[in-house]
C-alpha cells in the first residue's frame, strides 16, 4: 500500500546573506512568502512549512493551492525527498516520481535524442528502458527531424513537448507534479492532458500544485490550501 | 533534531528503511551513487562535450596544451637546472600531467554540489552521483593527457621495472582520495563559500613548492619541504613506477594514510550534513 504520512512537518530555509535585515523587512511586509523566524542556533531562517500534519492514502488525488510562496513547491520537494524536514516526521511508502521542473537534465547544446537519454536517466530510467521507449517518446513529441537538432534551436513550446514526453514515460506509485505540466499549445495540450490522465490513473497517489482551479476541480479528490506554510483548509471534493 | 524520513529515491528503486540511521543512509547514498554508472558517466561526458562543443579536436585540446607546456618547460628548465633533456622531459611531463589532474580535481571538488544546484533541487539522487561525475570527468581528462606520458616514455623511457604494479594501486588510491575530497570539500564549500577561494590559493602555491619542475634531491638539507608534503607523495606513487624507479614504499604509506584519514572525515561530514546539502546549495 502506498501512503504519505506527515506529522508536524517543518522546513526552515537558512539565510546566509549578510543583508538579512533588509530581506527581513521585505518578507515581513509582504502578504506572500513564508514567515521569518530565528532558528535554534540564532541564525535567521525563513519558515517555509510550519508544523504540517496530514496523511494521504492510496487512491487520493490531492491538489495543493495557495499564493506564490505559500509553500506549495517546498512541500512537493519535501514529498519528493529533496528536502529533509528540519523537524517533524514524514513517512512515504511507494515509488515516487516527481516532475517538478522542465529543465531537469536538459542540455541546450545536445540534440533532442541526446536529451531524451539524459533526462530519462536523471529521472531514474535505465539505459535499456530508455532505448526501448525512445521511439515512443519521439513519436509523442511530434518533433520529427528536429530531434536531431540541438535543443537550443527549439522554441519554448517545443522544449516543453520534449521534456513532457520523457517525464510522462516514468511510472510510479506516487506522482508529484508541479503546475508547468498544464501549459503548451492547444493541440499538444489535448494530447498531453490525455497522457497525463493515463499517468494519474496508473499511479496510486497524486499530489499536484496548481493555480488553475479548473485543473484542480477536474483532477483532484481533495484540496489542501496552504498559506504562509500552514494548512488553512483541507477539503474533500 | 528529530527527523525521520522514509526516503524513496525518485525514480530509482532504492529505498532506505524507516529506521535507517544517518550513517546507514550515508552508506546507501555512496553505494547507490557509485553503482549508478550510466548516470555519472553520462553527466561527465555531457560536461566534457559542453566544454568542447563545436571544436574539431574537442578534448584533445587539453592534450595539446599540456604537451606544449611540457615541451617548453622541459626545454627551458632542463638548462636552468643543468639536467639532461632526455631525463628531464619524462620527469616533468609525468609530473605536469598528474599535477593538472590533482589541481583541477581539488578546485572542482569545491563546486561538486554548488554547480549541481539545479539538479539537487529538482530530483532526489544520491549525492555521491555529483561527486562521481566530477571525478570521472577529471579521469577522462587525465586519460586524454596520458597520451603525453605514453609519447614521452616511448621516446625517452627506460622501460618498466617490477614497481609498475604500483600504478594501478596508485590510480585506485587517487579515486578514493578524490571521492573523499569531493564529499568533504563539496559539503564545506557549499556552506562556507570562502573555502573554495582558499583552496585555489593553496593549489597555486603548492605547484611551486612541490617537486614537479625540480627534483626533491635539489632541496639538500631542506628535504623536509618535500617529505612533509602529501602532494609530493601523491605524485611519486605514479611517477616512480612509470620512470622505472624502485617501488616508492614510503610515498605509498603516506598516501594510504592520507586516503584513510580523508575518507574518515568525508564519511563523518556526509553523515552529519547530507540532509542539509539541499538547503545549502
Amino acid at each position: 500500500m502506498s501512503y504519505i504520512e506527515a506529522h508536524n512537518l517543518t522546513v526552515d530555509f537558512p539565510l546566509f546573506e549578510n543583508s538579512h535585515r533588509s530581506l527581513k523587512n521585505v518578507v515581513m511586509n509582504a502578504t506572500t512568502g513564508g514567515r521569518l523566524a530565528r532558528g535554534v542556533d540564532r541564525k535567521p531562517t525563513v519558515r517555509a512549512l510550519d508544523h504540517l500534519s496530514f496523511s494521504i492514502r492510496s487512491g487520493e488525488r490531492v491538489g495543493l493551492v495557495g499564493h506564490n510562496g505559500s509553500g506549495k513547491t517546498t512541500l512537493l520537494r519535501v514529498l519528493a525527498g529533496i528536502y529533509e524536514p528540519v523537524a517533524g516526521t514524514l513517512a512515504v511508502e511507494g515509488k515516487v516520481a516527481s516532475l517538478l521542473d522542465i529543465s531537469l537534465g536538459m542540455d541546450p547544446d545536445a540534440s533532442g535524442y541526446e536529451n531524451i537519454y539524459l533526462r530519462g536517466i536523471v529521472l531514474g530510467l535505465s539505459s535499456r528502458e530508455i532505448a526501448s521507449r525512445t521511439d515512443e517518446i519521439a513519436a509523442f513529441t511530434g518533433l520529427g527531424e528536429f530531434l536531431d537538432m540541438p535543443v537550443r534551436t527549439y522554441s519554448s513550446g517545443m522544449q516543453l513537448r520534449l521534456a513532457f514526453a520523457v517525464s510522462a514515460s516514468v511510472e510510479a506509485d506516487i506522482l508529484i507534479l508541479d503546475e508547468w505540466l498544464s501549459v503548451g499549445d492547444e493541440e499538444f495540450g489535448r494530447k498531453s492532458s490525455e497522457r497525463l490522465n493515463q499517468l494519474i490513473e496508473s499511479s496510486k497517489i497524486l499530489v499536484l500544485a496548481s493555480h488553475s482551479l479548473e485543473l484542480i476541480q477536474k483532477v483532484c479528490t481533495r484540496v489542501i490550501r496552504l498559506e504562509h506554510g500552514c494548512i488553512v483548509s483541507d477539503e474533500h471534493v | 533534531m528529530n527527523t525521520r524520513t522514509d526516503a524513496v529515491m525518485s525514480g530509482l528503486e532504492t529505498r532506505t528503511s524507516a529506521k535507517a540511521t544517518a550513517f546507514q543512509k550515508t552508506m546507501t547514498d555512496i553505494r547507490t551513487g557509485l553503482l549508478n554508472y550510466p548516470l555519472w558517466n553520462a553527466l561527465a561526458w555531457q560536461d566534457i562535450k559542453q566544454r568542447y562543443r563545436r571544436s574539431t579536436l574537442g578534448p584533445l585540446w587539453m592534450t595539446i596544451s599540456t604537451a606544449i607546456m611540457v615541451g617548453a618547460l622541459g626545454f627551458v628548465y632542463s638548462s636552468i637546472f643543468g639536467q639532461v633533456l632526455s631525463e628531464y622531459i619524462p620527469y616533468v611531463g609525468i609530473g605536469l600531467v598528474i599535477w593538472s589532474f590533482i589541481s583541477s580535481m581539488l578546485s572542482e571538488a569545491c563546486t561538486v554540489f554548488v554547480s549541481a544546484e539545479g539538479m539537487i533541487r529538482q530530483a532526489r539522487l544520491p549525492f555521491t552521483i555529483y561527486v562521481a561525475r566530477v571525478i570521472w570527468r577529471n579521469f577522462i581528462v587525465l586519460f586524454h593527457n596520458a597520451i603525453i606520458i605514453v609519447l614521452v616514455l616511448a621516446a625517452f623511457g627506460k622501460g618498466f621495472g617490477l614497481s609498475i604494479i604500483g600504478l594501478p594501486i596508485a590510480l585506485v588510491l587517487y579515486f578514493i582520495t578524490s571521492l573523499a575530497l569531493g564529499v568533504l570539500l563539496g559539503i564545506y564549500c557549499c556552506r562556507f563559500r570562502d573555502i573554495a577561494q582558499l583552496i585555489v590559493n593553496v593549489v597555486q602555491v603548492m605547484f611551486f613548492i612541490t617537486p614537479i619542475m625540480w627534483q626533491a634531491s635539489l632541496l639538500k638539507s631542506q628535504r623536509w619541504v618535500a617529505d612533509y608534503n602529501p602532494f609530493h607523495h601523491y605524485i611519486e606513487i605514479v611517477r616512480d613506477p612509470l620512470l622505472g624507479a624502485a617501488f616508492p614504499w614510503e610515498s605509498f604509506g603516506v598516501v594510504l594514510l592520507t586516503t584513510v584519514l580523508l575518507s574518515g572525515l568525508a564519511l563523518d561530514a556526509l553523515t552529519r550534513f547530507r540532509h542539509r546539502i539541499a538547503y545549502w546549495v
